[in-house]
């Protein structure tokens, strides 16, 4: 087994900072998306 | 006479082979950025103190011409020089060869020069209040046009005293295997751009000829298509020499590899690709272009662009973090982060560009990017703050972080002032943060943008806003004071480098 693939080091803390980076980008963007409906009512 | 041996030196540190000339290069336009970002500092305190309203600082006239001036010479003249060095350096040193052609790459720093100097001149006299944009039938002066014209053939020239310098290498076997990722990253910018430029041209010889008064009439339509295929690319080239420069910092501060180079590779192709057409999202709100066209440009073909920052997102900081695992920092999920080499100023810049361009900058440009989204934002302060979290957080401070490299390397000195190096990327770095934060909180409000009478005073009707802007602006203003300090330690750390730093033979 190559030292990359020991358990220890793999970028398990980066997984984790990217996950609450897209759960982040997808809050926002919804958000976004539900302000315009607000404030662009259809009909 | 000289041998091409006597050319080179061997950086003991790095073991890098230094080529003389290249050095020279690196070194002249690393110091014109440098003093181009303290110009645009210190016109960007006098823009932050007049948009904040109590403070109110410059009259009309000034706020426009400032506002022209801080555009030219932060988001054009140092981050193009800047880059210069970045090519120069990604070039001949990381390929351990020659820089090919040192003459054109001198040609290309005065070209860059006599037409940033020639564009801030006009600025200064007053003859070109037109903006960065500089949206016809707004005119300035033809020495204006000519100027940045000048600026953008010298830049083509760096491009290409950048490929024909790789080609050296390639051909002399200077190195093996595949170019280094930084270099490939550098390779797409300068693709970028070179087709970047063409359109800088195709937007200002036309502009230029009818400034002199040899062309009728510009078309507005036609010209702001042009402009932002340059305007907005440019900064698409600043993306990618930001992430070559996140692989490279990685790499210098904690030894770090890319976890799979085909796949950060393939990322950069994306950009070379797709990213150009993010500049699409500047024409959404114009009428001679039709919804389908805005739509798929905004809304599928800039997302394979975002694609990449996606890829880059994580394979910087897990880079970094297998580095430090490998070093010992394997206890649960963020030994390895509150181990990692805060008091390095290259990595506290690394990584409050990473997580400030992503978090601020990269979330508002694909959400404000988006066609239906784009017209709640659309002019307002809130886009200011989107790009000053791209450029200024994200490019600015990793540009500032590798100065703390090339310092030593190129320079070859010591960084002078190592406590005040330590904390400038805190100063500077998140006093951004506020600002950025406080625009868009602002521009969501309806604060519009590029206005010195937001209230319209002086207008036949006037608008009121909710109190919450007098408070985000405030605290803009307060933080863009702080952002200059940081700006200035920078800058004091160069320089004083430069003078007083203690020599390093090799």
């Amino acid at each position: 087994m190559s030292e990359f693939d020991r358990e220890e080091h793999k970028p398990k803390g980066s997984f984790v900072l990217i996950m609450i980076f897209f759960g982040t980008f997808a809050l926002l963007y919804f958000l976004n998306w539900k302000y315009l409906t607000d404030i662009w009512k259809i009909g | 006479m000289t041998t091409a041996a006597a050319l080179f030196r061997t950086c003991p540190a790095t073991g890098l082979k230094v080529h003389l000339p290249a050095q020279g290069l690196i070194k002249i336009n690393a110091v014109t950025a440098i003093v181009f970002l303290l110009v645009g500092g210190i016109v960007a305190l006098t823009l932050a103190l007049t948009r904040w309203q109590a403070v109110h600082l410059l009259n009309d006239e000034w706020f426009y011409r400032m506002l022209t001036l801080h555009g030219i010479a932060m988001l054009v003249a140092w981050i193009v020089f800047f880059e210069m060095a970045v090519l120069y350096f990604a070039s001949a040193i990381l390929l351990n060869t020659r820089l090919a052609v040192p003459w054109l790459a001198w040609t290309q720093y005065v070209l860059m020069f006599v037409g940033a100097a020639m564009v801030a001149v006009e600025i200064l006299l007053g003859r070109a209040d037109v903006m960065f944009t500089s949206y016809v039938p707004l005119q300035a002066d033809h020495w204006y046009y000519l100027g940045i014209i000048l600026f953008a053939v010298g830049a083509i020239l760096g491009c290409v005293v950048f490929f024909a310098t790789v080609n050296a290498a390639r051909v002399e076997k200077t190195y093996e295997g595949s170019i280094p990722l930084v270099t490939f990253g550098a390779a797409i910018a300068a693709l970028i751009a070179i087709v970047t430029l063409a359109h800088g041209a195709a937007a200002f010889i036309p502009t230029w000829l009818w400034a002199l008064g040899l062309v009728p009439m510009m078309d507005a339509e036609i010209y702001r298509l042009l402009f932002w295929g340059f305007g907005h690319s440019t900064q698409q080239i600043n993306v990618c020499a930001m992430v070559s420069i996140w692989y490279l910092l990685g790499t210098l501060t904690v030894g770090a590899t890319p976890l799979n180079e085909k796949v950060s590779r393939s990322a950069f192709v994306l950009y070379g690709l797709f990213i150009m057409i993010a500049s699409e999202h500047h024409l959404l709100v114009d009428p001679g272009l039709s919804a389908a066209h805005k739509s798929w440009n905004t809304g599928y073909f800039m997302h394979l662009a975002v694609l990449a920052s996606m890829i880059h997102a994580y394979s910087v900081p897990a880079a970094t973090e297998v580095a430090l695992r490998k070093q010992g920092y394997t206890k649960g999920l963020f030994e390895w982060l509150k181990k990692a080499p805060w008091g390095n100023p290259a990595w506290s810049s690394l990584f409050i560009s990473l997580v400030g361009f992503g978090f601020i900058g990269g979330i508002t440009g694909v959400v404000y990017g988006t066609e239906q989204i784009n017209i709640i934002v659309h002019n307002t302060l809130a886009i200011p703050g989107h790009f000053h979290a791209t450029v200024v957080v994200g490019t600015t401070v990793a540009f500032m972080g590798v100065t703390y490299y090339v310092l030593p390397l190129i320079f070859q000195r010591e960084v002078a002032f190592p406590t005040v190096a330590r904390l400038q990327p805190y100063v500077f770095g998140l006093s951004m943060y506020v600002v950025c934060i406080g625009m868009i909180i602002a521009g969501r409000f309806g604060v519009p943008r590029r206005s010195w009478d937001m209230n319209g005073v002086d207008g036949p009707f006037q608008v009121s806003f909710d109190p919450i802007v007098d408070m985000a602006l405030a605290v803009t203003g307060i933080a863009a004071v702080v952002a200059v300090v940081g700006g200035a330690m920078f800058c004091a750390v160069a320089v004083g480098t430069l003078l007083v730093g203690k020599k390093i033979e090799g």
